[in-house]
């Protein structure tokens, strides 16, 4: 799930547990919550329709997200008894481990392409004020030797993004 | 069978009758011998798998799917693992491969034609990650 999906659903959350409690204390006849009803119904509908509309397509959003869930399925590799296939998100789980256990790394993206020559891993970086050189090397070398060795893929780059340092350090 | 879901087979000569064998079966010896193997986290089977173990019910054959030929004589099987975080994915599934293979041979008397094995993820063993927690 990508960062901006995230908080999609955080919005699609809040507007729903909103709309449920509201629902909730009209059916328990909360005094406030039925005159402001009625209020509302009477005087002007434009917000509530407005608020509907971004639940409504939030919904099909994540209708469309559950029936199309990406290009990127699986790294399939034949072998004698039959096939494996290692799902992207395993890949990407490989490279967030190996990435979180080097010091100065601590909130982390990845994201995985495919190129003629094997994958391209691009780790994108939260960093603790370090060395960041050292620690992208570390970075391009943890992440390379861990999902060689774990599924036997081949790796065309691992490219590390250090996008901000992070306000609360921690120790590793 | 293919159609109702029932392998039969047909006992030696002198039988008086068949053994079936229902696909559910064959699923519960494969998630078995899969789950036996070292490396092998847990099954994944989705959504019916999960509320299934949430509810307090043993799945075996969760994650896995067996498809027999129309001959009733070979089947296939598909399994979705998660694997162990340290372990080599296409040693772990060998290793589940050839004991699929041998488990449903052995005990059903089918020809397996292909243990395809799909891992979704990787989960770290609770006790490496305590160590971990640990250290920090």
């Amino acid at each position: 799930m990508y960062p901006f999906d995230r908080w999609l659903v955080r919005v699609y959350g809040f507007l729903t547990a909103i709309g449920i409690l509201w629902w909730m204390l009209w059916l328990l006849h909360f005094s406030p919550v039925v005159q402001w009803n009625a209020y509302l119904v009477s005087q002007q509908t434009g917000w509530l329709w407005l608020g509907l509309a971004v639940i409504l397509v939030l919904s099909v959003r994540y209708l469309a997200f559950r029936l199309h869930p990406g290009k990127h399925h699986a790294f399939v590799r034949e072998m004698e008894g039959g096939h494996i296939r290692i799902g992207h998100q395993t890949v990407k789980e490989i490279a967030m481990r190996a990435t979180k256990q080097i010091r100065g790394a601590q909130r982390v993206q990845i994201k995985i392409d495919e190129s003629a020559q094997g994958l391209v891993v691009i780790v994108t970086v939260y960093a603790d004020p370090v060395d960041l050189n050292a620690m992208g090397e570390e970075i391009q070398r943890a992440v390379g030797n861990s999902i060689r060795e774990m599924t036997s893929l081949t790796i065309a780059a691992v490219h590390v993004s250090v996008i901000d340092l992070a306000p609360d350090p921690v120790q590793k | 069978m293919a159609s109702d879901g029932v392998l039969r087979t047909d006992l030696d000569e002198n039988s008086v009758g068949t053994t079936q064998i229902a696909n559910e079966v064959i699923a519960v010896i494969a998630g078995m011998a899969a789950t036996e193997v070292s490396g092998v986290s847990d099954m994944s089977g989705g959504i019916v798998g999960g509320i299934a173990e949430r509810l307090g019910r043993k799945h075996l054959s969760k994650g896995v799917k067996v498809e027999v030929a129309p001959d009733e004589r070979k089947c296939n099987v598909e399994l979705s693992i998660i694997c162990e975080y340290g372990f080599r994915i296409p040693d772990v599934a060998r290793a589940i491969q050839e004991s699929v293979k041998e488990a449903i041979e052995g005990m059903t008397g089918l020809e397996v034609t292909a243990v395809n094995v799909h891992v979704l993820g990787v989960a770290i063993h609770p006790e490496v990650r305590a160590l971990e927690e640990n250290k920090e």
